[in-house]
């Protein structure tokens, strides 16, 4: 906290109504659904906000500069404003961008609107079809001449990081099924998450392979729909609420372009890059004690057991087996995701929003049915996305 | 407003249709002109670290220093160690069609000089995954040299050798 | 502002058409010949422990390089294995703000901007067009061109606003690129000549617009302590505002540019500036067709509204005049997208680093660069630059 030069705080938190597909609003309504909801949370209204951060990629949604667009539906006109773009963890970046305006005294007030909104699938025969638009979409990020002809799309990368856990580690599908169907149990706990029907560890089981040896229930959904967050300086921050969660620490840690070593797996050094400097800067020596709730972005259930290793919440080569054991149940020593993580709703961009929400509300004691039954001090939440950006938020009740 | 009148909601198609074009750069187009007019494999070292990046690059990612004309050649031996199989219809980048199958995409580690290597995601000729092991030796596969274009897609697949 | 924050070193490449030489560098390779110099001049490396440049800042724009998660493709050279890299998918002059504030807040204390684009690559009237809603704008073709045209038919309408003074802009800024060895087109032109190029939406001809170049530009910003050791010339960001208009151009004046207005009143105020015209010693401004020029030294309040063809007119403008608009010619004169703002502050701190050489302002102490995005210039950027603390 010490470099930081002001105290940040989340004041506001909203998220819309997820879904396989949103018909009834264009990008620009189901961005203001977020908004509204937030600015109520906060109970403050849109002249109240002196900058916005667009979390947007244009190039996955078909509309160009899209943050021009959303302007008006945003709290955006006459306000400056910034719009990033790094991929799945897009929702963090710009909620670091806001904690970096407030802290520098640049605005007081901020709010980060992220918003997914494409075509939305189109009914069950055609899921294959509407899945591979957005594997191949998101193919699209990587290097046109090198990555795209073999590379289908994220979902590969995940099968090679569990093909090789496999290899190694001697885990066993039945404690990756476990892992599933807990965030299946937390999901419909979760108002806002999309998919909230159970799932048995039999039904994962024999899930069909959609990327051998990676199970159809074993990776996240299309969802569609949209996150905001306010951020506001200490002294805003408590007149607008008795009830800030602040902002400790924010890390962000990048990765070299080519995937391929990832799939070795090498490279889920970003994630260690980012987590280990998180915890350095914190004084926190044993996250798994330290740390009270982990909302990490989970795009498919290997990566919420693998990077909890990468992550050093545990040793290599353990996190299958305290998965197994229920260790990060919603009642369990280590809550990881008891909002059913990324896995049971993914928006994409809005995706690490939500992990950052989902911990303040976690910090705030405002998560409802999906609440953690332990009292939260600390949160973290994380954020995953295209070419291995990793961010990481440290949320905690205390002031810091 | 009351269910009955609710307006109907209209979805608009908005397509488009985008064509770019993607410079390989130098380094790159150097390594894409070995495959396809010698059927070899030219990486690059960084002087200071000694990663080897394949494909090559201007800078090292971990150190920064410039690669410069450190070409070291890889292959056409490698090492598989990891693979998956695509079940799922994907589409082809290079034509926008749907593909309805592909071979085993593998990761595989280049031989490199002194022990070193570089890896590379790509086919296998193998398809039956009882015979695809870790650890196991495979060779890259050219398409004829008429045929080949300086694309990636110059290698066919890599095939299982005994050694 | 919490901290003070110099810029240290600026580099850019020379603007160039990269279709004539098939596109012989990629965009990484593009970008580092930017990123090279700034780090040769600063002996600066990247580096964890507070002794190098602790983060990068890379400037793209997705549906411009054809690519989302884009800045895949070029953070390499910025040095972002493992260590912080955001991505600002606008002008890179926002992202020259957001290392700004990165810094002002405690968190880094020396972080790098890489801007860079392809212009030649990508097929501009349909990326243009791509940024218009889907269900209104986008279905009547429009582009940044004619929708230009609609703003500056608009304009000059209502202020009696002449072609020909349109034109002169483009004269005087190619003019100004002669000195510039960073320009791509320095041609003489006669206003004549600009009139009578190819119309592509009245009023604006083929020599009104900017031409698409390739290229990039990078610039390294540091907290105040460590500026100072690198250089002996660090350059002070005194003041910056951005501001958005309204999304559909219908629900504008198009003859007003009220987000301009905010953003140059909220930079002055916080840089101290009362009278922009005697304050400012040289403007670099961004420029993508002729009548920008005039109509955003209006918003800039270099003069009333309405006059900005008579101050184009009085020379007042023109190098050797009280306020020169953009000396390096600015993107009339060749800057591709993405990098056009970005360069305009590499621009003003050569300006005040005095090594502008032959388009040098004579004892320049305070710069103005401005940067804007979006149609009909949607969106303003005003940064006031210092040579003195």
């Amino acid at each position: 906290m010490a470099r930081f030069g002001r105290r940040v705080a989340v004041v506001g938190v909203g998220l819309s109504e997820c879904g396989r597909s949103r018909p009834d609003v264009n990008k620009v309504e189901l961005a203001n659904e977020s908004i509204r909801r937030c600015l109520d949370d906060a109970q403050l209204t849109m002249k109240d906000i002196d900058e916005t951060v667009v979390a947007d990629i244009d190039a996955l949604f078909g509309i160009g500069q899209s943050q021009m667009w959303l302007t008006d539906d945003i709290a955006g006109y006459l306000k400056p404003g910034v719009k990033v773009e790094t991929g799945g963890s897009i929702g963090g970046s710009a909620c670091h961008s806001a904690v970096h305006h407030v802290a520098a005294s640049a605005s007081d007030v901020v709010l980060v609107t992220a918003t997914s909104k494409g075509g939305g699938a189109r009914g069950p025969i055609e899921r294959f079809g509407a899945g591979a638009r957005a594997q191949a979409a998101m193919t699209a990020g990587f290097h046109p001449i090198w990555d795209r002809w073999v590379f289908v799309g994220p979902l590969m990368l995940f099968a090679f990081m569990a093909n090789d856990y496999l290899m190694w580690s001697g885990c066993t599908r039945e404690a990756i099924a476990k892992c599933r169907v807990k965030a299946a149990q937390n999901a419909m706990k979760n108002p806002y998450a999309h998919l909230k029907r159970e799932v048995t560890v039999e039904q994962v089981l024999n899930s069909p392979f959609v990327i051998w040896p990676l199970r159809l229930l074993e990776f996240c959904p299309m969802t569609q729909g949209s996150a905001a967050m306010i951020f506001a300086s200490e002294e805003k921050a408590k007149k607008i609420t008795d009830k800030p969660v602040w902002v400790e620490d924010i890390v962000t840690a990048h990765s070299k372009q080519y995937w391929t070593d990832a799939m070795v797996p090498v490279d889920w050094g970003s994630q260690e890059a980012g987590a280990v400097a998180l915890w350095k800067r914190n004084g926190i020596t044993n996250p798994w004690k330290e740390i009270d709730v982990f909302e990490m972005y989970d795009p498919s259930t290997w990566a919420e057991v693998i990077w909890m290793e990468w992550m050093h919440l545990c040793g290599k080569g353990e996190a299958w087996k305290l998965v197994d054991r229920g260790a990060t149940e919603i009642n369990g020593e280590f809550p990881l995701n008891p909002s059913g993580g990324v896995v049971s709703t993914n928006p994409g961009v809005p995706s690490t929003t939500i992990r950052y929400i989902e911990a303040a509300l976690q910090v705030r004691g405002d998560a409802g049915e999906h609440q953690v039954p332990r009292e939260v001090r600390r949160a973290v939440g994380h954020g995953f996305g295209g070419t291995n950006w990793n961010t990481y938020m440290l949320l905690s009740k205390d002031m810091p | 407003m009351t269910e009955e009148q609710q307006p109907e909601v209209l979805p608009i198609i908005a397509g488009v249709d985008f064509r770019f074009k993607y410079p390989a750069g130098v380094y790159m187009s150097k390594c894409l002109h070995e495959l396809k007019e010698n059927a070899k494999f030219l990486g690059i070292q960084c002087p200071k670290c000694k990663a080897i990046w394949w494909p090559p690059q201007v800078v090292c990612s971990y150190c920064h220093a410039e690669t410069g004309t450190n070409w070291v050649e890889l292959g056409p031996r490698g090492t598989v160690v990891n693979w998956v199989v695509v079940h799922i219809p994907s589409i082809d980048p290079r034509t926008g069609e749907l593909k309805t199958s592909q071979p085993p995409a593998a990761v595989i580690r280049l031989d490199g000089p002194e022990g070193g290597g570089a890896n590379w995601l790509h086919f296998l000729e193998e398809t039956d995954l009882e015979k695809i092991k870790k650890g196991m030796r495979v060779e890259a596969v050219f398409k004829p040299k008429e045929e080949r274009e300086g694309q990636a897609s110059d290698v066919l697949f890599f095939r299982t050798v005994e050694e | 502002m919490a901290r003070r924050v110099a810029i240290v070193a600026v580099a850019q490449t020379k603007y160039d058409d990269l279709s004539q030489t098939n596109w012989k560098y990629n965009w990484e390779e593009l970008l580092y010949q930017s990123v090279k110099p700034v780090l040769e001049e600063t002996s600066l490396t990247f580096a964890d422990d507070g002794t190098g440049i602790d983060a990068s800042i890379s400037c793209n724009d997705t549906i411009w390089m054809g690519s989302p998660f884009s800045a895949g493709k070029t953070d390499d050279v910025l040095g972002t294995h493992f260590r912080s890299g955001e991505k600002i998918d606008a002008d890179g002059a926002m992202g020259v703000t957001e290392a700004l504030w990165q810094i002002a807040s405690g968190d880094f204390d020396i972080v790098i901007v890489g801007g860079i684009n392809i212009d030649s690559a990508a097929p501009r009237n349909k990326v243009e067009n791509y940024c218009f809603d889907p269900f209104y704008q986008r279905l009547m073709g429009l582009d940044m061109t004619s929708a230009g045209a609609l703003q500056a038919q608009r304009y000059m309408y209502r202020y009696g606003i002449t072609r020909e003074q349109c034109a002169r802009v483009v004269v005087k800024s190619r003019r100004n690129a002669k000195n510039n060895p960073y320009a791509f087109a320095t041609e003489d032109l006669s206003a004549e000549d600009v009139l009578g190029s190819k119309m592509l939406a009245y009023p604006i001809t083929a020599l009104e617009i900017k031409p698409l170049v390739d290229g990039s530009c990078t610039m390294i910003l540091a907290e105040e302590e460590k500026a100072k050791r690198i250089t002996d010339k660090p350059i002070w960001i005194k003041g910056v505002k951005n501001c958005y208009d309204g999304y559909y151009l219908g629900d504008r004046d198009l003859s007003d540019c009220k987000s301009l207005e905010v953003a140059a009143q909220g930079a002055y105020q916080m840089a101290g500036i009362t009278d922009p015209r005697k304050e400012i010693d040289v403007a670099e401004i961004g420029v993508d067709f002729s009548y920008h020029e005039l109509l955003w030294c209006e918003g800039l309040g270099f003069c009333s509204r309405g006059e900005g063809g008579k101050l184009l007119d009085s020379g007042a403008t023109e190098m050797g005049g009280e306020t020169p608009v953009n000396p390096s010619g600015g993107a009339l004169a060749g800057c591709p997208h993405t990098v056009e703002g970005l360069a305009r502050i590499a621009e003003a701190v050569l300006q005040l680093q005095g090594e502008a050489g032959a388009r040098q302002v004579p004892q320049a102490k305070t710069a103005l660069a401005h940067a804007t995005l979006g149609a009909c210039g949607q969106w303003h950027q005003v940064m006031i630059l210092g040579k003195e603390i």
